[in-house]
């Protein structure tokens, strides 16, 4: 109520300013009609038809099932450069998915809902993988969102120039150092970067972080109570000197190196790139997005040089901070109707394969189970059996992610030590000779400060 | 009364959306605030976290080294440009229109063909170079390099509206000193350095002044095209103060460097605003 | 557009000298026994020479780029930046831009938001000049000053506080982010214009008001029968400054409007340049030209006499 008058009479002063106030349709949260409203992320975009479609119609089922309940579905997805102002603007719905990478600073600021007990009440919640609950878990063991989506990163090939470059494609690099004697030799056969590593927004300090982990090493830790980076203690200098030899000595990653992760996507599926570090899911915009030929994705469990690990990679479903009690029922209510039916379910889980399918969206991409092997077991049965993806183009990605364990995010300021990262990896990537080890102790001076500050 | 209502929309707009947000700034730069709880007071809390971090000089650096080098390259230029094109006197409408092509140009769209022209592997600048023999530059690859490739970009993408101006003040240089000069034997090079620079001298310091604030607020070159990279060789204070509101959601930090900007830059304008008024009255 | 409309010269002063004189017997720096030294007549042929080609290669080229880039394959961008025209022209890029990129609706919004930011730029510009220089209410020297001083301050300095104003409006706390009026309002806020118009205004013959007053107009009519009439050659330089101005917008509209589906072009072009096939970005970016391009080859005897005018840049 309150909030719709105000609304008024904002626009009554801007009617004051200029006359024709025809925009001033005030958004408002519940209705006279006594149905709770909420309003959903998650919609695909029109480019994105079928998957557009899907997702309406599963709206439509669960305004059927719940009749009190009132859904409008947005399009807007999850941008770093605009989370903050949406926050701010009260323009964030009431129920949005953000990278796994989020909920921990999220939880820490107050920005998101808490949700333990509506989660309570939802069918499975027994069974819930305490690793798929895990990154938006607070440190008071309270829940504050959802998985909508899980992958483990592995590495991505491209199955083309491994064959022009002589090497088979059904057995990837398994090691860092195999990795980097197949990209020497897809880039001098094929001229093209044999291995390519973002560095900007983030996006590079995230996948350095996975290989790092490979490396037995952390980016950071507790200590006397409060956290503190980690990435100077050798395994992070040891995936960079492995970088920099690639680089400059090697010369099999190109020149071109300011680029994020999603610049990266596209040239893989332009066939630009030999290999690169991503989740399997990336096979989704491979072909959705960037109408790559799925022929030539091929995706391995992340290498490693001694420790078998990876750091999961995907998206949760949370909660507006401002949603009142009945708004948060039936935002987790959706959840569960979009996002965890499916992977516990049969029923409903052969469905949307088979509804996939028929439109073409992938499925069949492995994916990190949400409940424990009795519930997700026959859920992978069942796609698989509608699975539209090369399924033989992931085997080398299943056979090895099995045995790693799975990293989750730094919980103190993530966004902050990837940053950091970013630039110690542009340092590596552009300037032949740069000292990682002083490169990594400026990037520590670096994140001292925000560490500290996001724990005052 | 009929004044109140003419001035209404003037002060509800300049209220609003001037005035208002300049306290604001300075409240917001005293504050904590997360957007969802109440702010809370916090001192100067936001300046100590504001000077702890070693990205602000980073980029007080950075945006000094941008104002240099936009100076060096950007400033001697139009001026240089104006004078021939006031002297070759033929094609004059010709020219005014070919220079002032690249303002016309929306910045983004400037900066996203730079993208391609600074593309290290497939880029034209490095197949030029390369053709000609000087080889593939890294451009915006390198630090060294990032930085002056950004000012040749904002070079190219502003030069034309100075041309204009000065070819303005040009026209306006009183004729009878040349002929003076003249009779006095001295060269072309001589009546150049001693009657039209003199005479422009007014329009070069304030073209000076708005170009080191202009410039100071750098921001979509080096937003679309570095990111802040390489090694934040590029990052800019209104990046820094982008990155601090809008991806790590810190606004007391955002605003108390706002603050900061602003102490700065409306310096600069006032000795800017006092140029003009000595020049419209001389 | 011809060469003679375009030697239009930049400032009212100075047509009247030129109009004194015949333009050949004019003299700039170098004088008539100069020119007909041969070294002098030669070097400036030679340097006239140089200058047109580099003038045309560096302001006419990149334009010239995105409309060969904008038809041409991707691959033959990338394989081939220097060849002058595409082997196999697809002029079907630009319609796919238009329909698969959405580049039409991006434009529209484009067009509305500047469209507003005209009209209330104007608006404001008109209304306040008017009222601080021919109404002159006793407050109004405090009111100019307070509009003036906010030269003081570019708006990008206040960009993060204007953006939580828009989001909570002082007083009524209602937001306006994410609509037009976020773009549209804060470009009213324009000290120049107020200062160009009120200047102007201050010119006009004030004897002419005062008659009018004893015929009995009122403010209303004074302004809009009166003023406005005799102010088309500022409106028109303000108008146009407006226009060009709105259409170069990128931080605030980014900031102020985060739905990706009301953004205007030049937002939208980055996100769409991470995503799209290359060649439809580029045929994109020639859409965003082509209106501020034709605005400019249509008007620019005003855009170019406004410059010099205003001694504003950009």
């Amino acid at each position: 109520m309150r909030g719709q008058r105000s609304n008024l009479l904002a626009c009554g002063v801007v009617a004051a300013l200029v006359l024709p106030a025809a925009a001033c349709a005030g958004q408002t949260t519940s209705d006279d009609d006594g149905k709770v409203k909420i309003t959903v992320a998650g919609l695909f975009p029109t480019t994105q038809e079928k998957n557009r479609q899907a997702f309406l119609n599963e709206v439509k089922a669960f305004e059927k099932a719940n009749p009190t309940v009132d859904i409008t579905p947005t399009e807007s997805k999850w941008e770093a450069k605009t989370f903050a102002a949406r926050l701010a603007g009260g323009q964030l719905e009431t129920v949005f998915l953000v990278p796994l990478t989020e909920p921990q600073g999220l939880i820490k600021r107050r920005q998101i809902a808490e949700i333990t007990e509506e989660m309570k009440r939802l069918p499975h919640v027994a069974d819930f993988d305490q690793r798929a609950l895990a990154p938006a878990t607070g440190q008071d063991g309270k829940v504050y969102g959802l998985p909508t989506s899980m992958f483990a990163l592995g590495l991505i090939y491209n199955r083309d120039l491994f064959t022009k470059a002589g090497l088979d494609p059904d057995s990837p690099p398994k090691t860092w150092e195999e990795v980097r004697t197949a990209a020497k030799a897809i880039s001098d056969r094929t001229g093209l970067p044999g291995f390519a590593q973002p560095t900007t927004n983030n996006t590079g300090g995230w996948t350095l972080s996975a290989i790092t982990y490979t490396y037995g090493g952390r980016i950071e830790k507790e200590q006397d109570g409060s956290f503190v980076p980690a990435f100077t203690e050798g395994p992070t200098q040891r995936a960079l000197e492995w970088l920099a030899a690639m680089r400059w000595q090697d010369k099999s990653m190109g020149t071109q190196h300011l680029r994020n992760a999603g610049d990266l996507q596209q040239d893989f599926a332009a066939g630009k790139i030999g290999m690169m570090v991503a989740t399997p899911s990336t096979y989704g915009d491979h072909v959705t997005k960037f109408n790559g030929d799925p022929k030539l994705f091929g995706v391995a469990a992340l290498p490693s040089a001694g420790t078998l690990a990876t750091l999961t990679g995907g998206s949760m479903a949370v909660v507006n901070p401002k949603a009142s009690a009945a708004q948060r029922e039936a935002a987790v209510k959706w959840i569960d109707h979009y996002y965890l039916r499916p992977r516990y379910d049969t029923t409903v889980a052969a469905q949307r394969a088979q509804a996939d399918a028929s439109d073409k969206v992938p499925v069949g991409m492995p994916r990190v189970p949400f409940y424990s092997a009795a519930v997700s077991g026959p859920i992978q049965e069942v796609e698989r059996k509608n699975a539209n993806v090369p399924l033989d183009n992931f085997k080398p990605y299943e056979q090895g992610v099995a045995a790693q364990q799975f990293m989750t995010e730094p919980p103190v300021a993530a966004q902050d030590l990837y940053a950091a990262l970013d630039t110690a990896l542009q340092a590596v990537l552009t300037r032949a000779g740069a000292d990682i080890a002083a490169e990594l102790r400026k990037a520590e001076e670096k994140v001292q400060p925000a560490l500290e500050r996001a724990q005052q | 009364m009929a004044a109140g209502l003419f001035l209404l929309p003037t002060l509800l707009v300049f209220g609003v959306f001037a005035w208002w947000p300049i306290a604001r700034s300075v409240q917001l730069s005293l504050q904590f605030t997360n957007l969802v709880d109440p702010a809370v007071w916090v001192g100067l809390d936001n300046y100590a976290n504001l000077f702890a971090d070693p990205l602000l000089w980073t980029t007080v650096r950075n945006t000094v080294w941008f104002v240099v080098l936009a100076l060096l390259f950007g400033y001697p230029l139009p001026l240089v440009m104006a004078v021939v094109i006031s002297e070759v006197r033929r094609l004059g409408g010709l020219f005014r229109v070919l220079v002032y092509l690249p303002v016309v140009i929306p910045p983004v769209v400037a900066v996203l063909m730079w993208k391609w022209f600074y593309d290290t592997e497939f880029g034209l600048f490095n197949q030029v170079l390369t053709a000609v023999g000087l080889g593939p530059m890294p451009w915006l690859q390198s630090t060294a390099t990032a930085m002056p490739s950004l000012v040749l970009e904002a070079t190219w993408a502003h030069a034309g509206s100075t041309v204009l101006i000065y070819l303005a003040a040009l026209s306006s240089v009183q004729t009878e000193l040349y002929e003076a000069a003249e009779i006095d034997g001295a060269s072309i090079w001589r009546r150049l350095w001693h009657v039209t620079l003199p005479q422009l001298r007014a329009v070069l310091l304030i073209m000076l002044l708005l170009q080191i604030i202009g410039t100071f607020q750098v921001f979509t070159e080096p937003f679309v095209l570095t990111d802040g990279g390489p090694e934040d060789s590029t990052l800019t204070i209104l990046l820094l103060i982008y990155r601090y509101a809008f991806i790590n959601g810190d606004f007391g930090m955002a605003t108390a460097l706002s603050v900061l900007l602003a102490a700065a830059l409306a310096l600069l304008s006032a000795v800017y605003l006092r140029l003009t008024r000595t020049w419209s009255t001389t | 557009m011809t060469a003679s409309a375009a030697t239009e010269p930049a400032s009212s002063a100075t047509r009247r000298q030129r109009r004194r004189r015949p333009q050949d017997a004019g003299r700039g720096l170098i004088s008539h026994a100069d020119r007909n030294r041969p070294r002098v007549r030669w070097t400036l042929r030679v340097v006239q020479a140089v200058f047109l080609v580099g003038a045309v290669i560096v302001g006419l080229g990149p334009l010239l780029w995105t409309a060969k880039g904008a038809i041409s394959p991707t691959q033959e961008m990338l394989q081939d930046p220097l060849r002058l025209w595409p082997s196999a022209p697809q002029w079907g890029t630009l319609a796919s831009a238009w329909a698969e990129l959405r580049v039409g609706h991006y434009l529209l919004n484009t067009v509305v938001l500047v469209a507003g930011s005209w009209l209330v730029q104007l608006t404001v510009a008109t209304t306040g000049a008017f009222a601080l220089s021919v109404l002159r209410p006793r407050y109004g020297r405090f009111v100019y000053a307070a509009v003036l001083a906010t030269l003081f301050i570019p708006g990008t300095v206040s960009l993060v506080a204007l953006y939580l104003t828009v989001l909570d409006l002082p007083v009524t706390g209602g937001s306006i982010a994410n609509t037009p009026w976020a773009v549209w309002l804060p470009a009213g806020a324009h000290a120049f214009n107020v200062l160009i118009m009120k200047q102007f205004f201050d010119a006009l013959p004030h004897e002419l008001f005062e008659a009018a007053q004893v015929d009995g107009a009122g403010p209303v009519r004074l302004f809009w029968r009166i003023v406005m009439p005799m102010s088309r050659p500022i409106l028109a330089v303000v108008s146009l400054l407006a226009i060009m101005s709105a259409w170069k917008e990128f931080l605030w509209p980014m900031i102020a409007i985060a739905d990706t589906e009301r953004q205007p072009l030049a937002v939208a072009l980055p996100r769409l340049a991470e995503v799209a096939e290359q060649n439809q970005v580029i045929a994109g970016m020639f859409i965003a030209t082509v209106p501020p391009l034709l605005l400019f080859l249509v008007f620019q005897r005003h855009i170019v006499r406004g410059i010099g005018f205003t001694g504003l840049k950009g």
